[in-house]
This record gives C-alpha cells, sequence and structure tokens, in this order.
C-alpha cells in the first residue's frame, strides 16, 4: 500500500473472486457465478456467495476483491433501506442502482482509491429486463449478456453466437453452463461449484449450488504408459 | 557469519491458526513462534487473545498489527457489552474486527481468526483474512504455516465431531 502524504492508494487486491456471466432471457434475467474465494493464487475460500439480490428488484454479481464487494453490499443496504422509509409505493429498480454503483465506483476512481470489482446488475422492473456491467474504472455498459473478468473472453463469443431474444428458463440455463464450463477448464480461478440464480418480476431466486460435469476421456490419457519403457 | 540479521524487519509471526467448530462450541488452536526474519524473538508466544469472556480471537501476520487490532476490538467490545446488557455476540465481535481490517487496510497486515460462542447460533468462527473480507466458515485455517494443512482439512473435516475428535 503506498501512502503519499496524505492520500491513500489501494495498490492490490487480497481475496478475489473470479468471473461473473449474466444474460437476458424470456422472464428476466440470469446469473452464473462460482463460489470461490482466491487468495493469490491459491484457493482459500469454496464457499463464497458472490450473487447477492438487492431490493425488490435487482441481482448484483461482483468479481474481484470480496471485502470491496462486502462493502458495496452495505452501501447498498443504506440505499435500499432509505428507499423504503420513503414509503411511497416505489422502489429502486436495476437502472437506478446501476447508475448509483457507477457513480461510487467512478468517484472512487477519481480519487485514486477504487473498490477493486467488476459488478454485474441485473434486474426486471415494471416488465422491463436491464442488465449492466460496472467496473473498478468506472467503465459502465448495459447489454443483453455480460461477463466480468476472464468471462469477457471466454463467454461473451460463446453469448454473441447463441443467444436470442427469447431463451427460455432452461436454454438459458443452459447456455450458461457452458459458458462456466469454459471458464472452468481455462481460468486459472475458476472453481467447480456454481451458483445460478435468476431474476423475474416475481423476485430473486439463487439457486443451491452444484457442480459441472467435465470431460477427459481424451485418447492420449489412455494407456499413457504405452512406448515409455518403465513407467507406470 | 553470512547472513545480516535485519534487527528492523518487522515483527512477523510466521504462524500457523486454526479455528475449528464442534458440536458444543469451538476450538481455538495456535503456535507461539514469533520471529523476526530469521530470529525469533519470542518462542513463548500466545496467539490466542480474548476479547470478550465468550469469544476469542487467534492472531496472525504482523504482531504488531494484530495485537493493536484486538486491543481496539476489546475496548469496543466492552462499551458495547456495557450498553447492550447482555454479553456480545461473536458476529458482532467478528465485524468489529472486519471494520478495523478493511477500512485500514493500506496499513494493515494481519489475518485474524475469531472464534467463540453465544447462546444465540452457538459456536461461531469467522476468517478475517488480509483485506477485511469477513468469511463464516465452520473451521477456518491461517497464517504463513497455514498452506500446509489446507489439503489436511478438506480431508479430515467432517461436522458434529466432539471436543476430542475437533481437538485432535
Amino acid at each position: 500500500m503506498a501512502t503519499v502524504g496524505e492520500t491513500q492508494r489501494t495498490l492490490y487486491p487480497y481475496v478475489t473472486g473470479s468471473s461473473v456471466v449474466a444474460i437476458k432471457y424470456k422472464d428476466g434475467i440470469l446469473m452464473a457465478a462460482d463460489m470461490g474465494g482466491s487468495y493469490g493464487s491459491t484457493l482459500r475460500y469454496k464457499s463464497v456467495e458472490r450473487i447477492k439480490p438487492i431490493g425488490k428488484h435487482s441481482l448484483l454479481g461482483a468479481s474481484g476483491e470480496i471485502s470491496d464487494f462486502q462493502e458495496i453490499l452495505r452501501y447498498l443496504d443504506e440505499l435500499i433501506l432509505y428507499d423504503n422509509m420513503w414509503d411511497d409505493g416505489n422502489s429502486l429498480g436495476p437502472k437506478e442502482v446501476h447508475n448509483y454503483l457507477t457513480r461510487v465506483m467512478y468517484n472512487r476512481r477519481n480519487k485514486f482509491n477504487p473498490l477493486w470489482n467488476a459488478l454485474v446488475l441485473g434486474g426486471v422492473k415494471n416488465g422491463e429486463k436491464y442488465l449492466g456491467m460496472v467496473n473498478m474504472i468506472g467503465i459502465n455498459f448495459e447489454d443483453n449478456h455480460v461477463a466480468t473478468g476472464l468471462g469477457n473472453h471466454l463467454a461473451r463469443p460463446i453469448l454473441r453466437e447463441e443467444w436470442h431474444e427469447s431463451l427460455t428458463f432452461e436454454e438459458g440455463v443452459k447456455l450458461l453452463e457452458k459458458c462456466m464450463r469454459v471458464l472452468l477448464y481455462r481460468d486459472r480461478s475458476a472453481v467447480n461449484k456454481i451458483q445460478i440464480s435468476k431474476i423475474t418480476e416475481e423476485g430473486a431466486t439463487l439457486f443451491p449450488p452444484f457442480s459441472l460435469k467435465t470431460y477427459w476421456e481424451f485418447s492420449a490419457f489412455k494407456n499413457p504408459t504405452v512406448g515409455a519403457e518403465g513407467s507406470w | 557469519m553470512d547472513q545480516k540479521v535485519d534487527l528492523n524487519a518487522p515483527h512477523s509471526m510466521g504462524t500457523t491458526i486454526i479455528g475449528v467448530t464442534y458440536n458444543g462450541g469451538v476450538v481455538l488452536g495456535a503456535d507461539s513462534r514469533t520471529s523476526t526474519g530469521v530470529y525469533v524473538a519470542n518462542r513463548a508466544s500466545d496467539k490466542i487473545t480474548q476479547l470478550t469472556d465468550n469469544v476469542y480471537v487467534c492472531r496472525s501476520g504482523s504482531a504488531a498489527d494484530s495485537q493493536i487490532v484486538s486491543d481496539y476490538v476489546r475496548y469496543f467490545l466492552h462499551q458495547h457489552t456495557i450498553q447492550l446488557g447482555r454479553p456480545a455476540t461473536v458476529k458482532v465481535a467478528a465485524n468489529l474486527v472486519r471494520l478495523l481490517s478493511y477500512n485500514n487496510k493500506n496499513f494493515l497486515e494481519t489475518g485474524l481468526i475469531v472464534g467463540g460462542w453465544d447462546k444465540y447460533e452457538g459456536g461461531q468462527i469467522f476468517g478475517v483474512p488480509l483485506g477485511g473480507t469477513i468469511v463464516q466458515q465452520p473451521f477456518a485455517i491461517g497464517g504463513s504455516g497455514s498452506s500446509y494443512l489446507y489439503g489436511f482439512f478438506d480431508q479430515a473435516w467432517k461436522e458434529g465431531m466432539t471436543k476430542d475428535e475437533a481437538e485432535a
């Protein structure tokens, strides 16, 4: 951590989560993330929930520094609390929450003290689906499918090919599983304990964690000792 | 003499700390070595520190940082207990530790395991590693010596152990 006079700078994250992938589907938003918390290159925590419901209409998924994510959840708790205290029948929708997060992230970046996260914010309000992303330098955008970290490189090409407007729930889950499987194969910090959650007009549902089936039946692995004298 | 001894190196603990829940509460364990570079500054240190009657913390990382965090948390918890009128919960203790760790993450280098028992949730263990993440776990290990234990715990840990099994 560098301290220059009175200013502070966050230089590096400690406990980090890997990618989050999310898509719009027919009834709302589907979001998937694994449950690993890495400490450098070691996978230290294996039951970290990186997707949380926010208010009545939104889901927040985060990758990056987990302590900063926990702090963001506290900021949002306060935001939602104040919103509920108005008691006026209106509630913050995903677009508003995304905007709030964008302002928070960008202002922290301007002070050289970022919240070291890439956030995915999805939700449904009054039938309108919304899916956005904001990262630690304040870049934010809205799309039909978003991902963080390595997911941008590995998952989004799949989504660009296979996503369409009227995905059913089952098709959406299969598509997300396909993306998470690629991430599991190719992302060093991924762990095979996936949590999928959905949000629709009725509300948010976090499904219990499950693991993906992987393929390892390569012919090169069968009879690996053939031709190598003395190996077992 | 080939090696130079840096007497100004921070007193770091080179530690192994463990916290385990079992069916009656929690068991905490720690080694007793404090090193400054290669020299063992204290071979009988007590890395398990009391915060309240029912909550203790295992300290690792910088000795000074973990001691000062424990002292502040003990002070705050004492006031909180007086105000509340009943024993503080483990969750509150752990969150106080988290607040100090997170808000001063630029200055502190300490990983802590908070363990205790309260009548609402029973025995609980919370890990608060570098950076100020808080994570409730059925068992927690920490310190630089803990790397060797990940595999062991993954294999040997099970839910609902007795106190003797947990201590073993």
